[in-house]
Formats: structure tokens, C-alpha cells, sequence
């Protein structure tokens, strides 16, 4: 005991991978170099670990397990994971970690005089973005701690059951995981940004993906979204293409919608240029701060004015990108004189 | 012995149909150069022009093209033959060289040029200190000797800096035409690369300003006399005097430059004041307010306020490549300008003075009778002979070349000769080389067909704005007295010897002409329009006739 399992943003930094999760740990690093990050707390990966040990979820999970058929036959394994998230789901947290939550939370709301919205966020050790859940628009004090645990419960989805057999791993000893309960920004639109281009490994420019909503849309990959190239010398938007944008993800009832978009905001850019080139400048400091190209989440509050305005959610080095030699002005002048060239010989 | 014995049979650089067919696919008249009388000088410049094109062309070098073959006829018409690379593999290889060579080019192109100019007129120094008039025959066929070379590197650099410039112009235009759909014929194309100060600014400046002095200094009336009578009637008073002093300071800085361009034979500006007094007096006619300044106040006014608006239609990842083609291209307007006056014009003056003066031996010599007579000789000949006159009697050679010379001078010939492809074929040929000074000088552009325009001579746009006023047709330089202000030149084609023309006319109609021709270049200069390529205006056009030019267009309307 007297192991601390929750830590506000600002008590932990890049060194805390293996305590509150990788995203946690960035989270609370950003908020130490004084990025504009919403406020929140991260609960830690050993109170994942009390959790199933101390509810006996674990034990339950290894005899379900021995008791399965061939976890190779799809349908078994989404069968079994059904089954272990309902036992997870249904144990209550021990008490002291379950006040430690509700207390962090209710700190929150105080300090915003009244309930907020969270999301809840999954925090692997190891980045593996998309493999566990993240609840957004998550409010009251029960609420949170019901989603706290779907999250926990979350490391035996059909993804991880199914990547487990695949690599051969004891599906029953499944890594925990850190969570993050951070405040949720009214965003007016949000997505991702790129500190190099994805595409072309060109170190010089930034690539920003933006939808309006939640950027939960943009981070799936499922919506034709706006694309801003941003030069990262001069922070000009040197081409910004304007996304179809059927789709957005916006926050309804006790959590989020996917739903249509008004066709005025289909036909609309979602960032004004100094929007684009201040999250680029942020990217950069971070891209900076890391010495390695970052992959960050954005969102724009639709209440604050800006460059007030602009929250990070998450950055993390830039993987599958090999990046190239930064080029200076006159190299990429010359490529461009090449080009012209090749269309009138 | 007579001379005539003595001409091998195959006259270098004259054109053979039975050789130069073979292996040659189709030979272009260049009709921009066609000299109004024959001259013997010619086979001179086409052994140096096409030195200084396959030079220049291989320096760049140019992908498509290694340059171009020169030929005339009977010494009067020229004939110019591409060399086109059929080899996709040479084409890409070439390609790749320019590509290495062109960012720097663009970048040092006013310092190349710079160096270039005091290159040639370092070589040009020597021979105009050298004393004419003291020297033997012999001596002054030495100099002609070592001059040869000296016009054939000015050939040289002459046309690789064109090809230089003009490759810029090319790239410009191809971009300009991407991202705002127009061509070097549209107004504001031409508006982004006009106004700029240059040698030959400089000059018709200077000369404004000698008719400015004369008023000043109470001179006027003597403008009145015929202009070889102005100097000598100046000399007695204080004020002619001072003056003639400015006349003879001008001269000194920009006389090496004959009457015509593209032969020794014409006079040069040093050999008598009434050739500028000539020019001054069209000065006279235009008036007290500097036509010039002005004119390139608001040239560069404009310029700044066409890029300015065209700036923010370009991407923000294209400003660059097009701030840096636009500059280019800005070069190449002005080189087009004035590369003349310290090119060909130059050569041109110093082999005038030095023939002039063996032709003087020769007469001395009783060799022939006049010193202009030995204009009816090539350098070559004039050489062995100059080598001891006295042994010589080429009076009957000379009455029978200049008898035959009126003839050829009235020879129609073709557009082209070629012994596999009609005209058609030949020009989709040519093009394929794509040689910078084929395709915006000497051939140009050729006119879309536009007969919801219902005009009556349909051309290339050379320089914008439109323009009403009686024609004036002009075939030769000693007819640009007859020009009143106000008028609309017509002609096959200018030089830049017609320069100061272009202060008191409101427009040009030529028949020939590229973008970056003479015409177009001096017209954009003096802001009035112009329209190129037209084949007919000097046919179908009468003198006084009242027109209309339309140099947006590129249409003329007869007015009555």
C-alpha cells in the first residue's frame, strides 16, 4: 500500500511508460512543457493489474480460457471475448481505487464548477493505436467509473484475443494498461497532424487531416477529410485540398453520433490557414522537444477564440515514414525547374 | 587574271541545291533577315551564325536541338536548316545536362551577360584604336583576318546567351499558361516582363536628350536644313559648337553601329553625324516631355501592379519557381533588347571601317573604281587581293556583279526548299526541336484562325493595347524620315537600327515576327501595340490607309 494509482497530467512525464501508459505518460509530458493540453488524470497501470487480480477477473478469465475450443476458429474467440469483458464489466472496482477515481474526477468538476465531460482513453505501454477502446462524452461520477472499467475490459477485445493467437501469446496474459480521464473539448472540428509528410517522407513540410467533430473520424481513416500541406520554414499552408467530409463524430446523450453533415460544412474549410500553421507550430516544438517527427491529435474548442482555441490530445513519434534528407529552398526550387523542364523538351 | 577565274565552284555558305538537299530535311527562308540588296558579307555571317548556334546550342545545351545550319542565296535570302536530336535517349541525356546547368544560369544570368559584354568589347578594343588610315593594304588584310574570328566569337556568345534567355522566356510561358491559361501574346504576360532600363534604353535616351540640348541652346532652326548640312552650318557659333561637342561625346559611346544591321556595307554612325542628326530630328517631332522616362514609369508601374495581382493566384509551393521563371523571362525581354548593340552591331561598324579603308587601296590601286565597290566582294576575296591590289582590275566583275544583284534582289523564292516534306510537314519538323530562337524569333508563332473577330489581317498579339492611325510602310531605313507622328508602322519586319521610330508611331503591323522579335520586344518597350505574324499586312495594306491595330487580339481592321 501507499502505492500512488492516480496521477494528475502534470505529476508525470515521457519517463512514465510503465506507469500510467504511453499515452498518459505524452500527455502529462506535453502538459509539462506548457502545450495546451485539456486538463485530466491518469490512473495507472497497477491498479489495472489490482483490479483483475483483486476481483479474482483473472482467475475466472484463465479458467474460461482452458475451458474454450480452438481460439483460432474466429467465432470461438469473439465468443470468448464477449464472455471475459462481461465478467470484467461486472466486477466492482476495490474500493480504495474506485474512491481514488471518483475523487479525481469530482476534483475536475469542481474546478469547472460543475459536471464536464470526459473521455476515457486507453494507455497501452507499448503504443498500439486503435487496439483498445477509448469511451468519449463520458459524465457523472458513475458514469466514469463504469466506462474506467469497459476500458480495462477493453484488453480482451476480439482485436487483442485475435492478435494473441496470431503471435502465439497466452491470450489470458494480456498486458494492462494505463487510462486517461481527460476533460473533453467542445470540439469544433479536429484531427491529426503530421510533423513530416506521410506520403513523401519530406522532412520540410506538415500535413494536417481535419473534420468537423470529433477527431475520431479523421484517426479511422473512413472520411475523405480536409488535407492542409503546411510549409514548416515559413508556417505557410502551401496546398490545402477541401475533403468531401460526409461524416462527422459529434458527442450525443451519454457519448458520441456518426452522422451527416450539414452540406454547408461539407463544402467549408474546417481550419482557417492560422489555425493550420498553429497546430503545425506546436507539432513543431514538440517535433523538437522529442528530436523525432511527431503524429499528433488536435481538436479546436468551439467556445475559445484564438490561438486559445488549439488543444493537443495526444503526440507520438511518426512510425512507417522513412524520412528524407531536408532539402533547402534551392534544392526544391531546382526539382520544380526540373519538372518544368521535362514539360516543354 | 581575271577574278571570276579564281572563285572556287562552290561558294562557302552559298546555298547548293544539289549538296545541301542531301541529308538536310527542309531549309527555312529567314524572312526577319532578308537583306534588301545583295551583299557579299553575308556568306561571313552565316559560316559565324552557325558556329555560334551549334556553339551555343551544345554549350546550354539545348535537348531537342544542336543548333542550326546558315546558307543564302545569291547573297540576298537566308536559309536556315535545325539540327533536330531524333534520339529519345540523346534527348534525356541532353535534358539532364540543361537540368544540371539551368538553376545557376538563371541565377548568374546578369553577371554571365556582364562578363560576356566586357569580353566582347575587350576584343572589339584593339581594332577600333587600331589607325585605318595609315595602314598598308596588307596590314588592313591582316587585321580582316584576325577579325573573322573575333565576329565569330561574338557569334558565339551572341547566341548562347538567346538560347540561355530565351529557354527561360519558354519555361515561363509553359508555366504561365498551367496556372493562368495565357501566352506570351496576352497583355498581362507581356505587361510582367516590360519596363526595364537596358543599353538601348539608354541610347534613344541620350539621343532625346541631344534634341532636348538643342532647344535649350536656341538650335532649333537649324533642324530645318538637310541633316548632312546641320554640322558644318553649326560650326561657326559658340552654341553649335557646344553642341556638336555633345554630338560628337554621343557617338563616341554609341556609334559603332551601321545605318542597317547585318551589313558592313551600310554606313556606320561614325563615318558621318547625319545619321544621328537623322535620329535627333525624329526626336524633335515627339516634343518637349520625355517620352521615355515616362513611358518606363509606367511600364514599371504596370509591371509591379500585374504581378502584384497575379502573385496571389499562384500556389503558395509554385511562388518560388515562378518568381524565379518570371525573372528570367524579365531577362530575356531586355537581352532581346539590346544584345544587338554590342553584338552584331558592333562587328558590323568595325568590319565597315576596315573594308572602307582597303577599299580606298583599292582604289588607289585602280583595283575598282568607288570604295563601296568592294562591298561586291567576299572577305575572302576582298583578302587576296588586298594582299597586292595593284595586280587587280575587277571593274567589269564589279558592273556585272551589281547588274545581276538587282535581279536576284527581286527573286521570289519559297518559305522553304526540301526534297522529302511539303510545308506542312517541314513546320511540324522544326517545331519538334524546339529552338528557343526559331520558335519566338524567326519563325514564331503561326496565327489561330479567329473569324468571330471579322478582321481583315488576323497575327500574332507582339504587344498589347489597340490603336487607330494612317499607315506608313516602310521598307528600309532611309525611308524612316518619311514617318509622321501618329501614323501605324507597316513593314515585313524591324531592326534595331528603327528603334527611335517607335517613339512617334502608335502601333506596328509586320508580316513576320516572334514574341520575342525586335518588333515586339521595342513595342512592349514603348508601350504601343503591335501585331506579328500577320504574312500580308505589307501586301494588303496602302500607305496612309487608315487602320486599326489591336495588338490584345492580335487583329488589324481597315478603317477606309
Amino acid at each position: 500500500m501507499g502505492e500512488k494509482h492516480v496521477f494528475w497530467f502534470a505529476e508525470i512525464g515521457k519517463d512514465a511508460n510503465l506507469l500510467v501508459g504511453k499515452k498518459c505518460a505524452n500527455l502529462g509530458e506535453m502538459t509539462r512543457l506548457h502545450m495546451p493540453v485539456p486538463t485530466g488524470f491518469a490512473i495507472s497501470v497497477t491498479a489495472h493489474e489490482r483490479f483483475l487480480e483483486e476481483t479474482g477477473a483473472r482467475q475466472e478469465i484463465g479458467k474460461l480460457l482452458t475451458e474454450a475450443g480452438d481460439l483460432k476458429d474466429y467465432k470461438v474467440s469473439a465468443d470468448v471475448s464477449t464472455k471475459i469483458r462481461e465478467i470484467v464489466e461486472g466486477k466492482e472496482i476495490p474500493p480504495d481505487l474506485r474512491q481514488l477515481i471518483e475523487w479525481y474526477y469530482e476534483d475536475l468538476c469542481s474546478r469547472r464548477g460543475g459536471e464536464i465531460a470526459v473521455s476515457v482513453r486507453s494507455a497501452g505501454i507499448v503504443s498500439h493505436p486503435g487496439m483498445y477502446e477509448t469511451y468519449l462524452n463520458i459524465r457523472g461520477t458513475d458514469q466514469v467509473v463504469q466506462m474506467v472499467k469497459k476500458v480495462w475490459a477493453s484488453i480482451f477485445n476480439l482485436r487483442t484475443i485475435c492478435a494473441a493467437v496470431q503471435h502465439d501469446l497466452p491470450v489470458a496474459g494480456s498486458p494492462c494498461i494505463g487510462v486517461g480521464v481527460v476533460e473533453l473539448v467542445n470540439a469544433r472540428c479536429a484531427g491529426v497532424c503530421f510533423t513530416v509528410d506521410p506520403l513523401t517522407g519530406d522532412p520540410a513540410r506538415a500535413v494536417i487531416e481535419s473534420n468537423w467533430g470529433l477527431g475520431e473520424s479523421v484517426v479511422s481513416g473512413q472520411v475523405d477529410v480536409d488535407r492542409y500541406v503546411v510549409d514548416k520554414e515559413s508556417l505557410k499552408v502551401i496546398t490545402k485540398t477541401l475533403g468531401e467530409k460526409k461524416l462527422q463524430i459529434v458527442p450525443k446523450g451519454h457519448g458520441v453520433a456518426e452522422e451527416e453533415s450539414p452540406p454547408e460544412r461539407q463544402g467549408a474549410y474546417t481550419l482557417t490557414d492560422e489555425e493550420a500553421a498553429e497546430v503545425v507550430k506546436l507539432g513543431l516544438s514538440l517535433e523538437a522537444h522529442f528530436s523525432a517527427p511527431q503524429d499528433l491529435e488536435w481538436t479546436i474548442d468551439a467556445d475559445r477564440a484564438f490561438p486559445h482555441n488549439i488543444f493537443l490530445l495526444q503526440t507520438r513519434g511518426v512510425v512507417g515514414v522513412t524520412v528524407q534528407q531536408k532539402k533547402t529552398p534551392e534544392e526544391r526550387l531546382k526539382e520544380e525547374l526540373a519538372k518544368r523542364l521535362r514539360r516543354i523538351v | 587574271m581575271a577574278i571570276s577565274e579564281r572563285i572556287v565552284p562552290i561558294i562557302p555558305f552559298e546555298f547548293n541545291e544539289a549538296i545541301d538537299l542531301e541529308g538536310h530535311e527542309a531549309w527555312f527562308v529567314d524572312s526577319l533577315h532578308t537583306l534588301e540588296s545583295p551583299d557579299f558579307f553575308l556568306s561571313t555571317y552565316s559560316e559565324a551564325n552557325t558556329q555560334g548556334m551549334i556553339w551555343g546550342a551544345e554549350k546550354l545545351p539545348l535537348p531537342a536541338s544542336k543548333g542550326s545550319e546558315w546558307r543564302n542565296i545569291n547573297f540576298v535570302k537566308i536559309l536556315i536548316c535545325p539540327i533536330v536530336v531524333t534520339s529519345e535517349a540523346e534527348i534525356r541525356e541532353r535534358q539532364a545536362r540543361l537540368n544540371e546547368n539551368l538553376f545557376s544560369l538563371i541565377q548568374g544570368f546578369e553577371k554571365m551577360w556582364g562578363d560576356y559584354k566586357s569580353e566582347l568589347l575587350e576584343l572589339y578594343r584593339p581594332y577600333k584604336e587600331f589607325d585605318v588610315g595609315k595602314a598598308s593594304s596588307v596590314e588592313l588584310v591582316r587585321k580582316l583576318s584576325h577579325l573573322k574570328p573575333v565576329v565569330n566569337r561574338m557569334s558565339e556568345v551572341h547566341f548562347y546567351v538567346m538560347y540561355v534567355a530565351f529557354y527561360f522566356f519558354m519555361l515561363f510561358e509553359d508555366l504561365c499558361q498551367e496556372l493562368f491559361g495565357i501566352d506570351a501574346t496576352h497583355p498581362d504576360f507581356q505587361a510582367m516582363i516590360s519596363g526595364f532600363e537596358n543599353k538601348s534604353f539608354e541610347c534613344e535616351k541620350n539621343l532625346w536628350l541631344l534634341s532636348q540640348k538643342a532647344l535649350e541652346l536656341d538650335l532649333g532652326q537649324y533642324f530645318d536644313f538637310p541633316s548632312d548640312q546641320i554640322a558644318s552650318s553649326m560650326q561657326g557659333t559658340e552654341n553649335g559648337k557646344k553642341w556638336l561637342n555633345s554630338l560628337n561625346e554621343f557617338i563616341e559611346e554609341f556609334g559603332w553601329r551601321n545605318e542597317r544591321l547585318w551589313t558592313p556595307a551600310a554606313p556606320s554612325w561614325r563615318d558621318d553625324p547625319k545619321y544621328v542628326i537623322d535620329r535627333v530630328k525624329v526626336y524633335r517631332k515627339v516634343g518637349e516631355e520625355s517620352p521615355l522616362v515616362e513611358r518606363l514609369k509606367t511600364l514599371t508601374s504596370r509591371r509591379e501592379q500585374k504581378i502584384a495581382e497575379y502573385m496571389p493566384k499562384v500556389a503558395e509551393e509554385k511562388k518560388d519557381i515562378f518568381q524565379l521563371l518570371l525573372k528570367g523571362a524579365q531577362y530575356a525581354s531586355s537581352y532581346g533588347e539590346e544584345h544587338d548593340l554590342y553584338c552584331e552591331m558592333q562587328t558590323d561598324a568595325l568590319m565597315h571601317m576596315y573594308l572602307m579603308a582597303l577599299g580606298t587601296r583599292f582604289v588607289e590601286a585602280g583595283a575598282c573604281n568607288e570604295v563601296n565597290d568592294i562591298f561586291q566582294l567576299t572577305l575572302d576575296e576582298s583578302r587576296v587581293i588586298g594582299m597586292y591590289p595593284e595586280k587587280y582590275r575587277l571593274q567589269s566583275l564589279i558592273a556585272a556583279r551589281k547588274e545581276k544583284g538587282k535581279e536576284d534582289a527581286k527573286d521570289v523564292v519559297p518559305n522553304m526548299y526540301s526534297k522529302t516534306m511539303n510545308e506542312q510537314e517541314a513546320f511540324g519538323w522544326m517545331m519538334s526541336a524546339r529552338e528557343p530562337i526559331f520558335l519566338k524569333v524567326v519563325v514564331g508563332e503561326l496565327p489561330k484562325p479567329k473569324p468571330e473577330l471579322k478582321a481583315d489581317l488576323i497575327g500574332v498579339g507582339g504587344a498589347s493595347g489597340v490603336a487607330e492611325g494612317p499607315a506608313r510602310l516602310i521598307s528600309s531605313v532611309e525611308e524612316l524620315n518619311t514617318v509622321q507622328p501618329g501614323e501605324i508602322l507597316v513593314a515585313l519586319t524591324t531592326s534595331i537600327t528603327w528603334t527611335p521610330l517607335f517613339s512617334l508611331v502608335k502601333g506596328a503591323v509586320l508580316d513576320r515576327g516572334g514574341t520575342l522579335s525586335h518588333a515586339a520586344v521595342v513595342c512592349r518597350e514603348y508601350g504601343i501595340p503591335c501585331v506579328l505574324n500577320t504574312f500580308q499586312a505589307t501586301a494588303k495594306i496602302k500607305n496612309g490607309q487608315r487602320i486599326r491595330v489591336d495588338g490584345n487580339a492580335g487583329a488589324v481592321y481597315f478603317l477606309d
